[in-house]
C-alpha cells in the first residue's frame, strides 16, 4: 500500500491508514501486486490534471491520500514535541485536520451531494470546507509549492485548530508570520547555522529584506478584502514581485527553507530556556526593610511588619475573593487548582489531580502575576505612609518594594511556615 | 562549520508567559497591530480591576499619538510576537520637554488575537539602550529582550510613582543632521575609505563592476567609474527615508555616487530592483557653486546627473513631494 491508495483517517483507536479500493483501481494496483508510484511532485501534477482534464473524482481520491499522509505526520509531529509539556491529545489535533472520510461525493447542502470532482471544488466558496482535503485541493496551486507542503500551509491557517492549541498554552504560528516578525540578524544566523543549501547566506537574506514590504503590503490588501487577518497565502504575482528572475516555485522553496531554519533556531533556544527554567529564586527580602531608614522617628522595626502585614492583608481580602469565584464549568476546576496550589503542589501534580493538562494549570493559575497584583495594590497603601514616602520618587524603591511585598507573599518567612498567600486561600476555601 | 539542530522544526511555539488573549473584536481591530495592542492594554487593566485614566479615546490606533495613562506619557511600540526586534520612532523623543516618560513594547500576533507585553523602558533606560542601537534618522531598532518586567512593570510604575520620577528626556541630537555639516573628500573613496556621514545614511562602497554600475536593465554602465558609493532611499508613508528604514520600505531606490575617469562625478538615482521604475515626482537635485542641475521622474528606470571637477563644494539632495528632502553632506570633487 502506498501513500496514493491509503487514507489516513480518525478511528476509535486511533489514526489509522486503510487501503480505498476505488483509488487502487485507478492506480491499475488490482490483484497485480505492482509498486505504486513514488510519491512525487510530477506525479501529483499528473492526477491533478488527470483530475481536471476529466472532472473525475478518483485522480482527486488518490491525492486526498496523500494529503492525509502529509497532514497525519505533521500531526504526530506537534504532538509528539508537545504532548508531555502542554498535554496535547492527537485524536483532538487530528479531528481537524483528518475529517475525510474518502466518499467520491461532496456534501454541499443538507440534502444534497455532488461528486468529488474538479468543477465541484472550483464552486466552493473560499475559506473552511469540509473534508479539510477539499479545501487543500480547492485552493491549491501547484506553480507555487508541492501539495505536501501546501497542506502544511493551509493547516498553520487552520482556526479551529489554533484555537485548541492557544487553550493549552500553545501558538501556531504561519511561516509568513515568521518570516516577517525574523529581523536580518535572526535570518543570517538561522540559515548559518541551520541551512544547508546551494544558496548563500547573502542571497537568502536579500531575498527575505524584500520579503517584509512586499508582505505588509500584500497582508493589508488582502485583510481590506477578506476582513480577516489570518488565512493570507502568497500568489504567483508576489512571488513574481518578490524575486522577478525567479521561478515562483523555487522562491517559495527558499522562503520555506529560510522560515525551517529559523524554527530550528528557535526551537533550540526555546528549548534550552525550559530546560534550564527553574524556580524564579525569590530573595526572601522582608519588605519592612524596604522602608526609609531612620532610627529617630518612625514606626520601629514591629511597627512596620504590622503595617506591611495588615496592607497585605487588606490587598488579598480585596482581590482574591474574585479570582477564585468562577462561574459555570470552570469553577470546579479552578476550585481543585487553588487549593491544590495553597498545599504546595506544583504543576505536574496540580495537573494529575483536578484531570487537566499542565498548560492549563499555567494558564489558569498565575499565582506570581496574583502575587504582584496585590503586592502593588498593598504597595499604593503603604505609599501612603510617611515610612514609604520616598517608594513613589524612585523607580528602583517602587519595584524593590513590590517584589518583596510579592517574594513576602509566596514564600514562607521561615522553614515550614506556609507563605501568606497560600495561606489565605486555604482558609478561604475552609469557610463553610 | 556549525552543525543544523537535530531536532524537528516546530509550527507550534509556547504562547509567552503573561501573554493576553483578546476575546471578539470589532472587525476594523483586526487591521491594526497598535489597535490589538491597545485593547489587550485595557484588557489587561479590567481583568486587574484598575479604573486608571486611559487614553486617547479618539483615534487610538494613530502612531501619531502617545498614550496617557494615569498621568503619565507613554509611547506605544508593536512588534510580530515571535519578533527579536522593535522599531522605536524618534520624533517623539527629539523635544525633551514633549517627550514621553515610558516606552511600552507591544508584541502581537495578529493571526491569534494574542499580545504580549515584553516590557517597558523609561527615558533614562531608553536613552542608554539606544547608545548601542541600530538607528536612522526615523528609527531606533531595539531588541525586545531589553524590555523587561511585562505590563506588570508599567502598571507598577504609573501606579505608584509620582509623574515627576519620571523625567522627559530627549535623545541626542540626530547624528545624520549634525554630519551633514560636514564636507566629505570624494577622493577617500578611491582608498576605500567611506566618511560616517554617509555611512550615517546607510551608505556603503560597492565594488566597481560593469554590473555594479549598470543598476537596472537596459541602463548603460557608467564608463570609467573608479569607485561607488551607493546610498539606500526608500518611501515610507509619503517620506523620504534612508538606512535601515529605506531597507524596510516597499519603494526602494539607490542614489549611487560614482566618481569617474579623468574626473568628475556620476550621479544615478535608480530603482533597488531590475525592472522597476522610480516613483513619479521623485526629483534628483545637486548644486556646484552657481552651476544647478535638477531633473524629475516620470515613468523614469533612473534620473543621472553629471559634474565635472571644482573647487566648489557639490551639494546633493533628493527630494519627493513636500516630504522632507535628503541632503547629503557637501562633497569636495578633486580639483581638475
Amino acid at each position: 500500500m502506498g501513500q496514493y491508495q491509503e487514507l489516513c483517517s480518525l478511528t476509535t483507536t486511533g489514526i489509522k491508514p486503510r487501503l480505498l479500493a476505488d483509488a487502487a483501481q485507478y492506480l491499475g494496483q488490482g490483484h497485480d501486486q505492482e509498486p505504486e508510484p513514488e510519491p512525487s511532485r510530477s506525479f501529483d501534477t499528473a492526477l491533478l490534471l488527470a483530475g481536471m482534464r476529466d472532472d473525475d473524482p478518483l485522480p482527486l481520491l488518490c491525492l486526498r491520500c496523500r494529503i492525509s499522509h502529509a497532514l497525519e505526520a505533521w500531526l504526530c509531529a506537534t504532538h509528539r514535541a508537545n504532548e508531555e509539556r502542554y498535554g496535547l491529545e492527537l485524536l483532538a489535533m487530528a479531528s481537524y485536520a483528518l475529517d475525510d472520510e474518502g466518499k467520491l461525493t461532496l456534501r454541499i447542502g443538507p440534502d444534497e451531494l455532488k461528486p468529488f470532482a474538479h468543477t465541484q471544488l472550483a464552486l466552493l466558496p473560499k475559506g473552511m470546507s469540509t473534508p479539510f482535503s477539499a479545501e487543500i485541493l480547492r485552493s491549491y496551486d501547484s506553480a507555487l509549492c508541492g501539495l505536501p507542503h501546501w497542506a502544511r500551509l493551509k493547516i498553520q491557517a487552520h482556526n479551529e485548530l489554533k484555537a485548541y492549541f492557544r487553550q493549552h498554552g500553545l501558538l501556531l504560528i504561519s511561516d509568513w508570520a515568521l518570516l516577517r516578525n525574523s529581523s536580518p540578524s535572526r535570518v543570517r544566523q538561522a540559515c548559518q547555522e541551520q541551512l544547508r543549501t546551494n544558496d548563500t547566506v547573502v542571497f537568502l537574506s536579500a531575498l527575505h529584506s524584500r520579503y517584509g514590504p512586499l508582505y505588509d503590503a500584500a497582508k493589508r490588501d488582502y485583510k481590506n478584502r477578506t476582513g480577516k487577518s489570518s488565512g493570507w497565502q502568497p500568489d504567483p504575482a508576489f512571488l513574481r514581485e518578490l524575486a522577478p528572475d525567479q521561478d515562483p516555485f523555487a522562491t517559495t522553496e527558499r522562503l520555506k527553507a529560510i522560515a525551517k531554519a529559523v524554527r530550528l533556531l528557535l526551537t533550540g533556544s526555546s528549548n534550552q530556556s525550559l530546560d534550564q527554567a527553574a524556580e524564579v529564586g525569590f530573595e526572601p527580602v522582608d519588605p519592612s526593610s524596604q522602608a526609609n531608614s531612620d532610627d529617630d522617628v518612625g514606626p520601629s522595626s514591629g511597627e512596620l511588619k504590622a503595617l506591611v502585614s495588615d496592607a497585605l492583608q487588606r490587598a488579598m481580602d480585596q482581590l482574591m475573593p474574585d479570582v477564585l469565584a468562577a462561574s459555570g464549568k470552570n469553577a470546579e476546576l479552578l476550585r481543585c487548582l487553588w487549593a491544590g496550589w495553597a498545599e504546595g503542589l506544583t504543576n505536574r501534580p496540580l495537573a494529575e489531580r483536578c484531570g487537566t493538562t499542565c498548560g492549563t494549570v499555567s494558564k489558569k493559575l498565575r499565582p506570581t502575576e496574583h502575587a504582584t497584583i496585590i503586592a502593588t495594590a498593598a504597595a499604593q497603601e503603604l505609599n501612603r505612609h510617611q515610612a514609604f514616602a520616598s517608594v513613589s520618587q524612585s523607580v528602583e524603591g517602587a519595584e524593590r518594594l513590590v517584589n518583596a511585598l510579592r517574594n513576602h507573599l509566596l514564600e514562607p518567612e521561615r522553614e515550614g511556615d506556609v507563605a501568606p498567600l497560600r495561606r489565605w486561600i486555604q482558609q478561604y476555601l475552609n469557610q463553610p | 562549520m556549525n552543525t543544523p539542530s537535530s531536532q524537528e522544526p516546530l509550527d507550534v511555539m509556547q504562547m509567552p508567559q503573561g501573554a493576553i488573549e483578546l476575546g471578539e473584536l470589532p472587525l476594523a481591530f483586526a487591521h491594526e497591530d497598535r489597535l490589538l495592542a491597545v485593547a489587550a492594554l485595557k484588557q489587561a487593566m479590567d481583568e486587574r480591576n484598575l479604573d486608571l485614566p486611559f487614553g486617547p479615546t479618539i483615534e487610538p490606533e494613530d502612531t501619531a499619538r502617545l498614550l496617557s495613562l494615569n498621568r503619565f506619557s507613554v509611547q506605544l511600540a508593536t512588534t510580530g510576537i515571535t519578533s527579536d526586534e522593535v522599531l522605536v520612532k524618534r520624533s517623539f523623543w527629539e523635544d525633551s520637554a514633549l517627550a514621553p516618560q515610558l516606552l511600552l513594547a507591544a508584541a502581537v500576533d495578529e493571526e491569534n488575537n494574542v499580545v504580549f507585553f515584553p516590557g517597558v523602558l523609561t527615558g533614562e533606560e531608553l536613552l542608554a539602550q539606544a547608545k548601542n542601537a541600530d538607528s536612522d534618522s526615523a528609527a531606533l531598532v531595539l531588541n525586545t529582550a531589553c524590555f523587561k518586567g511585562g505590563i506588570d512593570r508599567l502598571l507598577i510604575l504609573v501606579q505608584l510613582l509620582e509623574p515627576a520620577a519620571l523625567p522627559r528626556l530627549a535623545l541626542p541630537a540626530d547624528p545624520i543632521t549634525a554630519l551633514q555639516k560636514t564636507v566629505v573628500s570624494v577622493l577617500d573613496w578611491l582608498n576605500g575609505q567611506l566618511d560616517e556621514s554617509l555611512a550615517a545614511l546607510g551608505g556603503g562602497l560597492v565594488p566597481v563592476t560593469a554590473g555594479a554600475t549598470r543598476s537596472g536593465v537596459g541602463l548603460p554602465p557608467v564608463e570609467g567609474a573608479l569607485a561607488m558609493v551607493s546610498i539606500p532611499l526608500g518611501l515610507a508613508d509619503g517620506s523620504l527615508v534612508t538606512g535601515l528604514t529605506a531597507q524596510r520600505c516597499l519603494e526602494r531606490f539607490d542614489l549611487s555616487l560614482i566618481p569617474i575617469h579623468p574626473d568628475g562625478l556620476y550621479l544615478r538615482l535608480a530603482p533597488a530592483l531590475i525592472g522597476d521604475l522610480l516613483p513619479d515626482g521623485l526629483t534628483l537635485i545637486a548644486r556646484q557653486g552657481e552651476h544647478v542641475q535638477s531633473i524629475t521622474s516620470e515613468n523614469s528606470d533612473n534620473l543621472d546627473l553629471n559634474f565635472p571637477s571644482s573647487s566648489e563644494l557639490l551639494a546633493v539632495s533628493v527630494a519627493f513631494g513636500s516630504s522632507e528632502p535628503i541632503e547629503l553632506p557637501l562633497l569636495q570633487l578633486p580639483k581638475s
